[in-house]
């Protein structure tokens, strides 16, 4: 019950984050927005005189333009300037209004100030499931120009078989050269802690600690394209009284497409992405497999309206460790199923689809999926849920549809 | 070392006693304008009367100039019969300001079911405008028994707690610095109080209304 109070107040909470609604009592809505600056770093662009300008985004673009012509609204502007804030990774974004060049208009200047240097502490995700319990990070990132140093705690039991807790590490360039190339190197070392089910299935496949480096880099090939490839060197202590050292060492690629379309009342978003990771002996590797997973997801906006629809297939061949088995049932996939009842130890084909609708803060989803390992029965599982969502802030009940009682779970989380 | 430091104090003109007067004097300016509220009274209702109250500042002023937003002023009224005692009457207002960046005048409103609001106002009669519109019931108050008001206004500033949902999620950063500004640093307020007054003792106003429209 508390949880539930816990829910109740982050989305209660989510209209602070709103803009001013004194805008009614504000004399300078009577004046027509003429033109529309936005300064960066050693730039401007002035949205009625340039034509293609490639600063901005086209969907900010889209809706400076929008504004010109309209009567003044601050709180749109305040909406746009968080918007630039969050695109260029600014410090802080004003806007200043000015008089136009002819009576009763004003012209709107947005100045987006960069940061050099910067700290930060974040909390990039949290979850609570009531059948699999807290999940959540913490990070401390310094930047320092194109180059970002992180250190962060991380405790989930969400996302794999396993629950994993311990520190990550990452430097991150994001200009080699150019902006289209980008460097991350990571560093992870996790303990885990392990499902009785999983435990009970194949004990000698589970581990008490895993180290993971990881240097991959990233090519933003064209606009809407990004290929990244690298290496992960992966190292487990078994459980065993021999804690046997073991190791799989992989090459990791994927492939990321983003794809949006916009008319005066739609906005279609198409993103789909490839990964791979292949373990391989001729790396030192104890494990040999290839991993292949598939994600589409396609997101069609209209006014206060938003269908979803989130697809997902894997297929892993050779032998994996446990972290890169497949796992269905948690905050995000097939919600509201046990994924230690479905499958404790991870399938090695998993196939899932998720259809969600939103209507404002109102979120009802359906999700099917199959979790099984090649040569098996396909045995297709769904669930239905309701919730609220801001932002990403979500909370929500799913309710697993099988035969004999109706056993909800109730999830609150962000960013997950 | 000390007569070095005497001399050039005094060369200076400046005394040790003349610090000490000086840090004295500026609590002093505080209580001045701790006294500098007045009232009137129409029959009806009490009208807080300070002239040389200007929260219309040239900080503010920028700001509405400069962003062509609104800012928002909340102010308290209350009666009371005793220092320190229990309030008589109380009575809260929003006042939102809004400065025309074409005609160079200001806008004030009071938000709620019946608006209030009065246009093309220098600052001056903007600030007054207000104090008027802040008036509070003298009803049931006994004409010959002493009182005092206190009149209380404080700016709003709009918390920028957009800031808090950053690009790596929940900023722990910009929270600490939100929650931790200092009271005041960046919301100025202003407490007043009259003397005792008596209502029986103070002129009466005729054709005034609190609910000017």
């Amino acid at each position: 019950m508390n949880y539930i109070w816990v829910g109740c107040l982050l989305v209660a909470s989510c209209p602070l984050f709103a803009g001013s609604q004194d805008s009614e009592f504000n004399v300078n809505t009577r004046y027509t927005v003429e033109n529309i600056l936005v300064a960066g770093a050693g730039w401007t662009t002035d949205l009625v005189a340039a034509g293609r300008d490639n600063h901005i985004s086209s969907g900010i673009r889209r809706d400076l333009l929008a504004l010109i012509g309209q009567k003044l609204n601050p709180a749109a502007l305040d909406d746009l300037a968080g918007r630039l804030r969050k695109e260029f990774h600014a410090r802080t974004v004003d806007h200043h209004v000015m008089r136009g060049k002819t009576p009763d208009t004003v012209e709107v200047a947005f100045d987006i100030k960069l940061r050099p240097a910067r700290f930060d502490v974040s909390v990039p995700k949290f979850a609570y499931s009531s059948s699999q319990g807290w999940n959540g990070a913490g990070e401390a990132t310094a930047t320092v120009n194109h180059s970002s140093f992180t250190a962060g705690l991380v405790s989930d039991g969400d996302d794999l078989l396993e629950r994993y807790t311990g520190v990550e590490a990452r430097y991150e360039n994001s200009y080699l050269g150019t902006d289209k190339v980008r460097f991350k190197f990571e560093f992870d070392s996790f303990h885990d802690l392990w499902n009785q089910q999983t435990t009970a299935g194949d004990s000698a496949a589970i581990y008490r600690t895993r180290e993971n480096f990881e240097p991959v880099l990233t090519l933003a090939v064209a606009r809407p394209l990004t290929l990244s490839f690298g290496m992960s060197f992966e190292r487990m202590q078994d459980e065993g009284p021999a804690a046997r050292i073991e190791s799989a060492y992989a090459f990791i690629a994927s492939v990321r497409f983003h794809r949006r379309l916009e008319d005066d009342d739609d906005l279609v978003d198409f993103d789909a992405g490839y990964d791979l990771r292949a373990g391989m002996r001729s790396l030192g590797s104890d494990y040999a497999y290839n991993r292949h997973r598939f994600e589409f997801r396609y997101t069609w906006t209209r006014g206060n309206q938003v269908v979803i629809d989130d697809a997902v297939g894997g297929v892993i061949t050779g032998q994996a460790p446990l972290y890169d088995k497949f796992a269905l049932g948690n905050t995000n996939i097939l919600r509201g199923w046990n994924k230690y009842e479905l499958d404790p130890l991870g399938g090695n084909r998993v196939l899932s689809n998720s259809v969600e609708y939103r209507y404002r803060a109102f979120q009802a989803f359906f999700d099917s999926g199959a979790i099984w390992d090649g040569g098996e029965a396909v045995v297709m599982r769904n669930s239905a849920g309701i919730g609220l969502r801001e932002g990403p802030f979500s909370v929500a009940v799913a309710f697993p549809l099988k035969g004999g009682r109706i056993d909800p779970v109730f999830m609150v989380s962000m960013n997950y | 070392m000390a007569q070095p430091s005497r001399k050039s104090s005094a060369a200076a003109g400046i005394s040790r006693r003349g610090w000490l007067m000086a840090g004295l004097a500026i609590p002093l300016f505080r209580a001045r304008a701790a006294s500098d509220l007045g009232a009137t009274y129409d029959g009806d209702n009490l009208y807080p009367v300070a002239p040389n109250l200007h929260f219309l500042t040239d900080k503010v002023l920028n700001r509405l100039r400069d962003s062509a937003d609104t800012q928002a002023f909340v102010s308290q009224l209350t009666l009371f019969y005793e220092d320190g005692g229990a309030p008589v009457r109380q009575k809260r207002d929003r006042f939102v300001v809004s400065y025309s960046i074409w005609d160079e005048n200001f806008t004030v409103a009071i938000p709620g079911s019946a608006v209030r609001s009065a246009g093309g106002l220098s600052a001056a009669k903007a600030e007054a405008w207000c104090l008027e519109n802040a008036a509070i019931s003298a009803s049931g108050l006994a004409p010959d028994k002493p009182f005092r008001m206190r009149f209380e206004l404080r700016s709003v500033q709009p918390r920028d707690l957009s800031r808090v949902m950053g690009d790596l999620g929940i900023s722990l950063t910009s929270m600490i610095e939100i929650f931790s500004r200092k009271a005041g640093a960046d919301d100025p307020h202003w407490t007043l109080e009259t003397a005792w007054l008596r209502l029986l003792d103070l002129p009466r106003l005729s054709g005034r209304s609190a609910r000017r429209e």
